[in-house]
């Protein structure tokens, strides 16, 4: 593990030496219509990129792209791109922490790996940045996660004024930064513990047992208040950091099939329908506690940790403003007024 | 033109007499969120959540859409004039019944924030209420509001716009909160998630994209009110409200009608008279 | 992960008039896929229709079946139209195999009941072919098996019947829903038949069952109403699927994953999952 610390200048320098090597992608304004966000793109200058602002989205379209061809089913080849490495400079707590789960989800199972997946991650290097405040809508910490350091980016900034810290934790990146000037240990640890008082006094109270009981939360009769504003559509899906699932479809006729994986949303009433006509989750309140219990009870029961890591793309994105927090609160006292409920994992 | 803050207070008195009186199961209105300050739709039945009623330039929702979840319940909902307009919409095609809604129409609608549709809306006052709040607004007034406005899409030529429609649809992401939050996409199977035949394909390549948005387009219109709630919920910021305003337009000037302006009224396409200017594309 | 490719080598219409409903017979192309494909009872496959889709088939013949592959396939939508429309020779691309398959090394010395209603019939006949199948008859006691369809026309694997009849200690029943002029047989929903039709309480059953959803609930219910235990009363179920991994989210009961942890579930799991099936 080493310690650097460089001005923007230098950094910039940097940046420019690494351009030659990586493709580099960090959060850049866009101009979309009306709205103005920040987003993760491919950058060139190193003046575009936007340190002080939580990003409106997250990088997940970088490694798992909205619609991803896999390949022509008679050839039988899966192209990638076999260039070079891709950086994603600048991700946030929250979004590393949904890298995470969409590894253990694809990378990490012991019976089926997504080569496809695999692939793209392994060219992929990810640097961390620290939260200096508490924006938007995010409470990752309220969900256990520390938004001033990150264990699983192997690469970390802490940006305070101008001043770069960076922190490598893998030692196949320390040449990278080997001629850069070290860093003084104590003083970031000061930064640092003032940037944790900070998040101590805004935050959101939750108390649930994680995981959520499954059947006890299933058969709950809060799911109907909860989302009588919910329209319905997809946005929540595609915005957040950590919502995997997919679908494929084909397209060519007459000796051609190529395959391609898309982003798909169990919040559309076609996920689970049948062909037959029979849907098991036939109204907007039943993929709704689909959604939920999946986030806060089914992921953690097959894997590790939850599946939402608080970083409120999902509120801020929703055309009607629906917040999980709330949701998250009546769950609370759902649970309560049951007489405290037990964990469902045993 | 009425004042946000009086609006919010008349609201909640209306409200608060409906609900003491058990006229309404529930009010269907604007507040805020309890943790995040943005506006929402909210649905109060208690007296004591009245005071979360309001009306503020980010009321940007119809609250329309929300009266078909409730068709056998009597219910209240704040209507902006546009959403008046989508609730005669309704009546007029025997959706809902008027004796199960009462309709708090707000006069002289000051507009939403970043809506364009509010910079072309001449129609400032409720087409039908049970009560009003504000003040309502004279067609001089409603004139001088509208009167710089000015179509750039149609001062563009052919190659620009579709330039423009390009730029736009390439943002897609086939979210479908447009559709959601529109009143008149109530089908319960979209044309999208048919697959026999797949008249759109799933994918978001810009040929998709403008698939979905031209088909949507066509079934708009003579039926969209300009409320330009589609283009609110758009997370991307694409302009979704331009083609099916185009459509808006093209029934005001070749069959002098608009849509939901009387709970009467047929729907446009729905029937036909042999004298209609009938604009070939053939001309 | 590729399909293999495989060629369809017989097609079997296997009703008329209402419900269309094909068997297919396939073999793999490729020499080594085909010796060393293995599956068991209760699994399932992902067929991929080139160009059109994929859609999961439970395996409908045995894994001692060693020339071929079937799977009985009801059109009901793209994926399956496109199958009806296929003739012999034509390609399909074949993944798996996938789930957990019916625990059969426990089946061991059980007496076995098997109610299959319409298409559910399908997957256990892959089980019932196995135990049926003279090297591992003997394994089993009594085998009993009540077949469940709308009407006479609705039958599905009429070419069976006979040899399964001839097979030692064995006892078939039919049943159609409604009475039918030259219809001799028994009439009415198979969970009313149970107490009538069939010895269900020697000791030592075990009941697989499989079917449209409702007719599940209804089978299952009655039996833990007379007393069977829940672990006792197996069933397959069927989800929309797009993986058959469990990596696309969409096939979960809770948070079980039909294609991964299923589709083969015992009364006793259910009870513990939500009802979303």
């Amino acid at each position: 593990m080493i310690l650097k610390k460089v001005n923007k200048e230098n950094f910039k320098e940097l940046f420019n030496k690494l351009k030659a090597d990586y493709n580099i992608a960090a959060p850049v304004l866009m101009e979309k219509g009306k709205k103005e966000l920040i987003e993760y793109e491919y950058v060139d200058d190193f003046a575009d990129i936007i340190w002080d602002k939580q990003p409106d989205s997250s990088p997940k379209n970088i490694i798992f792209p909205q619609n991803n061809y896999l390949g022509n089913d008679f050839e039988g080849n899966a192209p990638y791109d076999d260039g070079k490495e891709t950086i994603i400079l600048g991700v946030r707590s929250c979004d590393i922490e949904a890298i995470k789960v969409l590894d253990q989800v694809f990378i990490e199972d012991d019976m089926y790996i997504d080569e496809n997946y695999k692939k793209r991650r392994d060219k992929t290097i990810i640097v961390g940045i620290s939260c200096p405040e508490r924006q938007n809508s995010c409470f990752c910490d309220t969900l256990g996660l520390d938004p001033v350091e990150s264990d699983y980016a192997p690469i970390y900034l802490f940006k305070d004024g101008d001043d770069f810290w960076i922190k490598v934790k893998e030692e196949k990146y320390e040449n990278l930064f080997a001629e850069l000037p070290e860093g003084d240990q104590t003083k970031l640890t000061e930064i640092l513990e003032k940037r944790r008082d900070k998040f101590k006094e805004s935050s959101f109270e939750l108390d649930i047992p994680i995981p959520l009981p499954e059947k006890e939360m299933f058969e709950a009769d809060i799911w109907q208040e909860m989302t009588e504003n919910c329209l319905g559509c997809g946005v929540c899906t595609y915005y957040c950091p950590t919502c995997y699932c997919f679908n494929f479809f084909w397209e060519g006729a007459d000796g051609e099939s190529e395959k391609y994986k898309s982003w798909d949303s169990c919040m559309f009433s076609s996920y689970s329908a049948h062909a037959s006509g029979h849907n098991p989750r036939d109204g907007k309140d039943k993929r709704y506690r689909n959604r939920i219990m999946h986030k806060f009870s089914y992921h953690p029961l097959n894997y590790e940790g939850l599946a939402c890591v608080g970083c409120g793309r999902c509120i801020d994105r929703c055309p009607v403003n629906l917040d999980i927090r709330e949701a998250l609160k009546m769950t609370e006292q759902y649970l309560n007024e049951k007489g405290g409920a037990e964990s469902g994992k045993d | 033109m009425s004042n946000y803050e009086k609006v919010t207070e008349e609201i909640q008195e209306i409200a608060s007499k409906l609900l003491k009186e058990d006229e309404v199961d529930k009010i269907i209105g604007f507040g805020k969120g309890l943790f995040s300050k943005e506006v929402t739709p909210i649905f109060v039945s208690r007296e004591e959540d009245v005071n979360r009623l309001l009306f503020s330039p980010e009321a940007e929702m119809s609250l329309a859409k929300y009266l078909l979840n409730y068709k056998d319940q009597k219910v209240a909902i704040v209507a902006k004039p546009c959403d008046s307009r989508a609730i005669a919409s309704y009546l007029s095609e025997d959706l809902i019944k008027r004796e199960n809604v009462k309709i708090i129409g707000i006069n002289g609608c000051p507009g939403i924030e970043d809506n364009t549709a509010c910079q072309e809306c001449d129609i400032r006052n409720p087409v039908i209420f049970d009560y009003t709040v504000g003040e309502e607004m004279s067609d001089e007034e409603i004139q001088a509001e509208i009167a710089g406005f000015k179509d750039e899409i149609e001062e563009m030529s052919p190659k620009e716009k579709m330039e423009y429609f390009r730029n736009e649809f390439e943002r897609c992401t086939r979210c479908y909160a447009c559709r959601e939050a529109c009143y008149v996409c109530y089908c319960e199977q979209c044309f999208t998630e048919s697959n026999q035949p797949d008249w759109v394909g799933d994918s978001v390549k810009l040929n998709d994209n403008i698939t979905y948005h031209l088909m949507r387009a066509m079934h708009m219109a003579g039926r969209c009110v300009n409320c330009g709630a589609c283009e609110m919920a758009c997370p991307e910021g694409i302009d979704v409200r331009a083609l099916a305003a185009k459509m808006v337009r093209a029934a005001d000037e070749i069959f002098d009608y608009k849509a939901g302006v009387d709970p009467e009224q047929k729907t446009l396409l729905s029937e036909y008279d042999v004298n209609d200017r009938e604009k070939g594309f053939m001309d | 992960m590729l399909p293999h490719k495989a060629e369809i080598i017989d097609i079997t219409q296997e009703t008329e008039t209402n419900l269309n409903i094909k068997t297919f017979r396939y073999r793999f192309l490729d020499d080594e896929v085909r010796e060393n494909f293995q599956f068991k009872p209760g699994q399932f496959m992902m067929v991929t229709v080139f160009g059109v889709g994929e859609a999961p088939f439970g395996f409908a013949s045995s894994p001692t079946e060693e020339d071929y592959i079937e799977f009985s396939v009801k059109e009901v939508g793209l994926v399956t139209e496109a199958l009806h429309n296929m003739k012999e020779g034509d390609v399909i691309g074949v993944r798996g195999p996938f789930g957990n398959g019916f625990p059969v090394k426990s089946t061991d010395g059980k007496n076995i009941i098997f109610i299959g209603g319409g298409i559910g019939l399908a997957p256990l006949r892959s089980l019932i072919n196995y135990v049926m199948d003279e090297k591992n008859r003997d394994k089993y006691q009594k085998i009993q098996l009540l077949t469940a369809f709308r009407s006479p026309e609705d039958t599905l694997y009429c070419y069976d019947y006979d040899w399964w009849e001839e097979v030692e200690d064995t006892k078939i029943k039919y049943t159609i829903d409604e009475p039918c002029e030259g219809w001799s047989k028994c009439v009415g929903y198979p969970h009313t038949l149970i107490e009538d039709k069939l010895e269900w309480d020697l000791p030592n059953t075990r009941f697989f069952t499989c079917g449209p959803p409702i007719m599940i609930k209804f089978v299952t219910n009655r039996l833990k109403d007379l007393g069977i235990e829940p672990s006792e009363i197996i069933t397959t179920l069927e989800m929309r699927m797009s993986c058959g991994v469990g990596k696309c989210g969409r096939c979960n009961i809770g948070h079980y994953y039909v294609c991964k942890d299923g589709p083969v579930f015992t009364m006793e799991q259910l009870g513990e999952m939500p009802d979303e099936y």
